[in-house]
């Protein structure tokens, strides 16, 4: 039997508190994957495996090298990217790196899916199918009005997200290789034809975008559990919100997980069976009227 | 480029004649392990051949009995899906080392339960009509068991969960060879109601994970909670992709239950109690986890370290039961496979060892014969005393089935389970979380 709580107005600041940490975390994870497919015209099907990568990078780091959890999450961030530029080099033909033909695209997605395998066995036959033990940065809570208890680890969580947004922003807004990703997302050709070359941005691109990944899986691994089996439902809730927020849209992403972070929590307080699918159903009444998403915007790719 | 095609299609064609090759040869060997010898044409051959196919025969009769076995051996439950077939190895083996049953050696053939119902149907019928196995234990889920029962049924194969445990399926005709040696989800809510009693809960919350079995609790709790004058404030189903319990954990401390009662088997259980653990609005309220991975050491760490103190005073409840043979059965089986033994073990043994007292009582392997002599089992083992009902669950209280109740304490960095409850078993007494004293 279902009883409601005395106050269903408690009930959504409640929610409202708990989705806009949530979502602020876990678009993070959204923003990498739109940067890699709004540039590299590509799905990354290995993102969520390198979300799980991060949380094993961390304990690795903190459990094996000894390191001091802080540098261990950056050690998790740099160590994806370096990993995650070797995997591209490796296993995907360059000529497929940026590719507008969905043949190429589909036989990417493929080897993505299947660079996620691997990562996940490989952490499996290592690590066994336990959860790691990740240390948080910060322990305790504050209390906020209403009687809510967040975390100083979520806070600092949020903290860094929002830093890494703007720092992605002002990456690609100011600096050299950020424009030249920003030409060559808009207009390949025309980049092309202006010096910008095809590898570096794929390689920045999509080495910043895993190491997105990874950095929010290293946030995220002493808050909730990272096992060698991580990573698939990541993987759809970034989808959902990159579609949700406009596929290549940093922006769009950011807002698109805090949207969904509100909505899924909003329902789990009050029909916490049906939290995913109320939460999917909402956003697709949004796409079913603006199917680009919120921030997307039509853009004509030859 | 026409030497680049040509040796494309060179290549092609060469792996196309290797994979037929591979399937032919495949073809044959199966063929020719299975069928009977060639009949020969002269006397002298003839004669030899009936010898041959007379000895045959002879071991054929005399051949191994074999069990087939449907459980994860890939996956996330894999580690307690091969506890199940070693554990079942291990009753096989002292069988075989004592003569096995009725002069019969035991055969274990497992099949992996896969990620997908289809996948455990596919093993189902290998071992049912294929290898052709006398008896099954297994699956593991319960869903997989209700997929695979038209099969096993069907040819009449006597089959032991030890792990599966729906009660909605023990009822007729489909239980007629079906037999379960492991606590079924009303003993789970008899365990949550005498871990309620023993923290003298007048109201609680109920959080699981959104299965059929985890409803079957859930409604066996609520409907004997209101008997036992408990008030069940609330029960959320929570689907398996959840991660992040946030909103569930603010909604427990707006309704301020004397405790807590998590159903949820997976690393969902472990998400919810770290963020449980985390939360100071809600860690002084007792907490019982029901058939938790909090039971490993290493996953109760994984939360001590992220959380210093969040698993502490934390309650589970593996549904294993401590006999008397429990103890012998773990140093048997850790010398074995070097890992200690859960209760998946303890059941998976107890099911090959059910199965061969009801054989050598029924004197042959004959399905009704084997299911007639199970219903008077009266069997103890490592993983409790079995003696089955009408409807071939286990009998469930003290004396026969009841499950365990672990307290968990943290001392520095070392996690110690303390056996709270059946009073039989017990080593500790239980300890209140929100002011570390034991309960009155």
């Amino acid at each position: 039997m279902y009883h409601v709580p005395a106050s269903p107005i408690l009930g959504l600041y409640l929610s409202l508190i708990s989705g806009i940490s949530y979502g602020l975390i876990i678009s993070l994870l959204a923003g990498g994957l739109s940067l890699i497919y709004g540039v590299m015209n590509n799905v990354n099907t290995s993102h969520g495996a390198f979300y799980m990568m991060g949380g094993f990078l961390t304990f690795f780091a903190v459990s094996s090298l000894h390191l001091p959890i802080v540098v261990s999450v950056i050690f998790a961030f740099a160590a994806a990217f370096v990993v995650g530029l070797v995997f591209l080099y490796v296993l995907i033909p360059k000529k497929m790196w940026v590719s507008a033909d969905p043949d190429s695209q589909n036989l990417v997605m493929i080897l993505f899916l299947a660079l996620a395998q691997v990562l996940q066995q490989g952490a499996f036959i290592i690590y066994g199918g336990g959860s790691v033990a990740v240390p948080r940065i910060a322990f305790g809570n504050i209390v906020a009005p209403g009687g809510v208890y967040i975390s100083y680890q979520t806070i600092i969580s949020i903290a860094i997200s929002l830093l890494c947004y703007v720092g992605l922003f002002l990456f690609l807004r100011d600096t050299k290789i950020g424009k030249a990703i920003r030409a060559f997302s808009q207009d390949r050709e025309l980049a092309e034809a202006m010096g910008v070359r095809v590898s570096s941005i794929a390689l920045m691109s999509f080495g910043l975008g895993v190491s997105l990944a990874a950095l929010s899986g290293s946030l995220l691994s002493s808050i909730y559990s990272i096992t060698a089996s991580t990573g698939w439902n990541e993987l759809v809730i970034a989808f959902v919100i990159v579609t949700f927020g406009g596929i290549g849209s940093i922006s769009g992403s950011f807002l698109g997980g805090l949207v969904y972070g509100i909505i899924y929590s909003i329902t789990q307080f009050f029909f916490p069976a049906y939290s995913f699918i109320i939460a999917l159903l909402l956003i697709y009444i949004v796409l079913v009227n603006k199917p680009t998403g919120i921030l997307g915007e039509i853009i004509e790719r030859a | 480029m026409s030497t680049k095609s040509g040796t494309k299609k060179t290549l092609a064609i060469a792996v196309a004649v290797i994979v037929i090759l591979a399937i032919v040869a495949g073809a044959y060997y199966y063929s020719t392990s299975t069928a009977p010898p060639m009949q020969e044409t002269s006397t002298m051959e003839q004669s030899m051949v009936t010898e041959m196919t007379s000895q045959v025969t002879s071991a054929a009769a005399a051949g191994p009995i074999k069990i087939g076995l449907i459980t994860p051996l890939s996956g996330i439950y894999a580690p307690d899906g091969m506890q199940v077939q070693q554990g079942a190895q291990v009753a096989a083996d002292e069988l075989n080392a004592a003569g096995g049953i009725m002069g019969q050696q035991v055969q274990i053939l497992a099949q992996d339960e896969g990620s997908t119902t289809s996948d455990t149907v596919n093993a189902a019928q290998i071992l049912v009509n294929q290898q052709q196995v006398n008896f099954m234990i297994g699956p593991y889920f319960s869903g997989d068991v209700k997929a695979v029962l038209p099969i096993t049924t069907g040819q009449k194969i006597v089959q032991i969960l030890t792990v599966s445990s729906l009660d909605s399926l023990m009822v007729p005709p489909q239980n007629k060879y079906l037999f379960r040696v492991t606590l079924p989800d009303s003993g789970y809510a008899v365990m949550a109601l005498a871990w309620l009693s023993m923290i003298h809960a007048k109201s609680f919350v109920y959080e699981a994970e959104d299965y059929g079995y985890a409803h079957e609790i859930g409604g066996f709790l609520t409907n004997q909670s209101t008997s036992s004058g408990m008030n069940m404030l609330s029960s959320d189903y929570f689907p398996d992709t959840a991660t992040d319990y946030s909103s569930a954990i603010n909604k427990i401390a707006s309704l301020k239950p004397d405790g807590v009662v998590v159903v949820m088997e997976g690393t969902n259980g472990i998400d919810f109690q770290k963020q449980y653990g985390a939360n100071p609005a809600v860690n002084k309220i007792p907490i019982f986890h029901l058939e938790t991975l909090l039971i490993l050491p290493t996953n109760a760490q994984s939360i001590n370290t992220a959380v210093p103190g969040a698993i502490n005073n934390v309650f589970v409840g593996p549904i294993s039961t401590i006999t008397t043979k429990t103890a012998a059965f773990m140093q048997t089986f850790q010398t074995k496979y070097g890992i200690s033994a859960s209760h998946y073990a303890m059941d998976g043994y107890d099911g090959v060892m059910i199965l061969a007292n009801a054989v050598n009582k029924a004197g042959s392997t004959g399905s009704d014969a084997v299911a007639n002599a199970l219903s008077s089992t009266d069997y103890t083992g490592p993983g409790g005393h079995v003696v089955f009902l009408s409807n071939h669950n286990p009998t469930v209280g003290d004396g026969y089935l009841t499950g365990t109740i672990y307290q968990i304490v943290v001392t520095g960095n070392e996690i110690h389970y303390n056996i709270v409850w059946p009073s039989s078993a017990a080593n500790a007494t239980a300890v209140n979380p929100a002011t570390g004293q034991g309960y009155s």
